[in-house]
């Protein structure tokens, strides 16, 4: 690859014995930011800024022939890329990313992509992620469910004392209608909960349910000068949930929600 | 590195930890943040293992008899009854909205997959993520 900024002559290092090292990048940063001395990535290595004109790629040396994605290694990178949304706009490379050398980071990431992450970078600006996670009480609300619903409830009684072979198809009604019971409710409470945060924020992402207590997990992009009435309207939302559910507030972190990079897996 | 160190903001309901727990940074992290074309990166070993969505899809029917027995094993009167998530298993969200097919075998590939595996099951990745309402409400 051709050469286009000078940050590459450090590779001179990686030549030789030390082939098995690679580049890991954790993150796009305006050049210039200035990183944490005690900062320490994946096998506590240190972290370095690659600059390419008005970027850099926050980079830190890994071995690559060894098993890689342990805990300590997705805590590493979450570290880093937290510790530097702190001072900077940022952009967060997916986990698990390792490009050969500096050549490479410069020649095929940020070359061709400069003024791409530069924009990026001035949309990020003054933002931080939250990510607002609720979760039902899940007796409190099956006991909804049995209460709202008279054929559930009716279900219910009808196959608890009966062995499953002998109440097959009732059964399988039974959590079909519990199934559907509960969506209506995440509906419900999600929207309930989308109406106080979302004027408090830029962009919103809801994410992919997990768990049957799950209610909503949103990622948020909030403004620093939207932080206060958007943690206000966070802490409305748990009052809100009080008995049924729990909300919980994650962050500030980097804004893995709102970079390029996902879209493209999402249809 | 410490985790789970609630604190609540004046008094209240809302749950702040003061740092991210690994569940909430596998939930965070992984699948999201700029994506570097594969052409460029270095493959890893044990890398495939985490890409695969920790959220496992269940066939309907199955979810539908685990939703069964936990209404029934609720107990409306005393609330004594735990565990239902174990119970219930994950992807109850997904199996309920019938976007279930498909998922299982994708997965079992990718624990058991090569380089090129990974590949696919990344190409498969979208139907899984389906159930995902994305809506912005900034402009680019």
């Amino acid at each position: 690859m051709t050469l286009t900024d000078s940050g590459a002559t450090m590779d001179d290092r990686t030549a030789g014995p030390a082939a098995l090292t690679a580049q890991y990048v954790y993150a796009i940063v305006p050049a210039g930011t200035s990183v944490p001395d005690d900062l320490t990535g994946i096998d506590d290595n240190g972290i370095e800024l690659i600059a390419h004109g008005p970027v850099a790629a926050v980079v830190g040396k890994v071995e690559t022939d060894r098993a890689f994605g342990l805990r300590d290694d997705l805590l590493a990178h979450s570290r880093v890329t937290d510790a530097l949304a702190g001072r900077c706009a940022l952009i967060p490379v997916r986990f698990g990313a390792v490009v050969t050398d500096t050549d490479a980071v410069v020649g095929e990431l940020l070359a061709p992509n400069v003024d791409y992450f530069a924009d990026v970078l001035d949309d990020l600006a003054g933002h931080r992620q939250y990510v607002v996670r609720a979760r039902y009480d899940e007796e409190a609300v099956l006991a909804e469910i049995v209460r709202e619903e008279p054929e559930i409830a009716a279900l219910r009684d009808h196959t608890r004392d009966l062995a499953v072979e002998a109440s097959w198809t009732e059964r399988l009604r039974l959590g079909e209608l519990v199934a559907r019971a509960l969506e209506i409710k995440r509906d419900i409470d999600s929207a309930a909960l989308l109406d106080l945060l979302v004027p408090h924020c830029g962009a919103w992402n809801i994410r992919a349910a997990g768990e049957v207590d799950h209610l909503v997990d949103v990622a948020f992009l909030v403004a620093d000068e939207q932080l206060e009435a958007f943690e206000q309207a966070a802490e409305q939302a748990a009052r809100d949930l009080a008995g049924r559910g729990r909300v919980r507030l994650v962050g500030p972190m980097a804004p893995y929600d709102f970079v390029p990079g996902d879209d493209r897996w999402v249809s | 590195m410490t985790m789970v160190n609630q604190r609540r903001s004046g008094g209240g309901q809302l749950q702040r930890p003061s740092s991210s727990g690994l569940a909430d940074v596998v939930d965070i992290i992984l699948d999201k943040g700029l994506v570097i074309d594969a052409y460029v990166r270095v493959s890893l070993v044990g890398i495939e293992l985490l890409t695969i969505d920790a959220r496992v899809v269940v066939a309907s029917v199955d979810t539908y008899l685990r939703f069964a027995e936990a209404t029934n094993r609720l107990d409306l009167y005393e609330h004594g009854g735990k565990d239902l998530t174990e119970l219930m298993g994950d992807g109850v969200h997904q199996a309920a909205r019938g976007k279930t097919s498909g998922a299982i075998e994708g997965i079992k590939e990718a624990f058991t997959g090569g380089g090129d595996e990974e590949e696919d099951e990344e190409r498969r990745r979208p139907a899984k993520k389906a159930p995902a309402r994305r809506r912005r409400s900034q402009s680019e």
